[in-house]
């Protein structure tokens, strides 16, 4: 199942507040240090719209989620610790 | 410990208790870094040099209440638990306006934490009275303005914004709760069952955490100083060139609670410029019971979060609660009239 897609979503508001780019940079570039851009799909999505909520409940901006799961709530990661989470999401 | 990590904990922490010595101390003792420059000697030296004097001796002055401001900000911001306290307030029911109220403060450093919580509370149907009690308190309440307002203007003026904040916020969600517009919007969300939030979140070691407490520090100040300071500087020709006249005319005993309360709305202050504002007209003669109207209605009716929350809730419910905090902040202004008017 390693080949499954890994789905990160980074969780902000809309438009986006500068700690919610600042977390979306830093996923973008861990992505690319790992060299895993295939395998790992980020996806940008709105904290404040109906479905966000309703999946994940009430969340605080920014948020990260990896296949479903919230990792980091309302803050910023650092990039050791969005590498951390990913190496762990793809099994590595 | 590595040497590192040592320091990404006790850099932030000594700051942390130095500014908070210094603040305390120099409160107590009236002790100050510089002698204080009287506002006619600083219009003496022309227009051109005046706002920045002006921003010289108001940085020497409040330089340790904003350093503390922003790093107890960052380690709230960094440090609390706000998946446990995100977990008590979604199981927001009808009955937890205070709780709403109380844990708002805690858990929004940043406004634009606001308005998803907001969001949150009403898709998630724990009702829109605890939602709205959650978002009018935190503009007037958060915990960076009360530091520098009891540094600024006076603890008791603090201390009265603090609690009327809560009060107010607390009755505006319970009187729109009521109305049928509102009924008709939680109607619409009540059959959704609040979803907890899972978090499976691996907490990096506590000095990371600090440093990064540290850096929200940094972050906030980034972001909010450059409009302080530039606040700052147009405060300075106020105090300067308007006259006082027009001031204990217009902005005392009544009149001035319900002008305080009433300027505020269509006057957006970058959040902290508002306490210099008021410190200012202060000096010129404006009551105190005025100041805390404009210290309420003013920061409650942002104009952000206000387009915001119409996105969410339509324009009729904010109308609503935007005329019922400058009711409110009229109400607190009078009641402070009422119980003695000190600053």
């Amino acid at each position: 199942m390693a080949e499954d897609k890994v789905v990160v979503e980074v969780i902000g508001v809309e438009p986006p507040c500068p700690k919610c780019k600042k977390t979306l940079e830093i996923v973008n570039e861990a992505v690319e240090e790992l060299g895993v851009k295939d395998r790992v799909s980020v996806v940008k999505l709105d904290v404040s719209s109906p479905d966000v909520i309703a999946k994940y409940g009430m969340l605080m901006s920014p948020s990260l989620a990896v296949n479903g799961v919230v990792k980091v709530l309302g803050r910023v990661p650092s990039k050791e610790e969005v590498l951390r989470i990913l190496r762990e999401a793809l099994g590595k | 410990m590595n040497p590192r990590a040592f320091l990404k904990m006790f850099i932030p922490l000594s700051l942390l208790v130095f500014s908070l010595g210094y603040f305390v101390y120099a409160k107590l003792t009236g002790f100050t870094l510089v002698k204080p420059m009287s506002i006619e000697v600083m219009k003496s030296y022309g227009p051109l040099f005046l706002p920045f004097l002006y921003i010289f001796y108001y940085l020497a002055r409040a330089w340790s209440a904003l350093l503390f401001a922003f790093l107890i900000a960052g380690f709230i911001g960094e440090l609390v638990p706000k998946q446990v306290l995100l977990k008590y307030l979604s199981s927001a029911r009808k009955s937890s306006y205070v709780l709403a109220a109380l844990l708002s403060p805690l858990l929004t450093v940043c406004s634009c934490v606001m308005v998803p919580i907001f969001a949150g509370l009403i898709y998630g149907g724990a009702g829109i009275g605890p939602a709205l009690a959650f978002l009018l308190t935190a503009p007037a309440a958060n915990i960076m303005a009360i530091v520098l307002t009891a540094d600024i203007i006076s603890w008791k003026i603090a201390l009265a914004r603090l609690v009327s904040a809560i009060v107010i916020a607390i009755a505006i969600g319970y009187i729109i709760s009521r109305t049928s517009i509102a009924r008709r919007i939680e109607e619409a969300y009540r059959k959704r069952r609040m979803v907890t939030t899972r978090v499976e979140e691996e907490k990096p070691p506590i000095y990371e955490r600090i440093w990064s407490s540290f850096k929200l520090s940094g972050f906030l100040a980034k972001t909010i100083l450059p409009y302080v300071i530039l606040g700052v500087g147009i405060v300075s020709y106020i105090q300067a060139y308007l006259p006082p006249q027009m001031v204990s005319t217009y902005l005392r005993g009544v009149t001035g609670i319900l002008l305080g309360a009433i300027i505020g709305v269509p006057m957006y202050t970058p959040t902290l410029v508002e306490v210099i504002l008021v410190d200012a007209l202060k000096h010129l003669g404006m009551s105190p019971s005025a100041a805390l109207a404009f210290l309420i209605g003013g920061p409650m009716t942002s104009i952000p979060s206000m387009m915001g929350v119409s996105r969410i809730v339509g324009w009729r419910i904010v109308l609503m609660y935007a005329i019922l905090a400058v009711l409110g902040a009229i109400a607190a202004g009078i009641t402070y009239h009422v119980l003695g008017d000190v600053w």
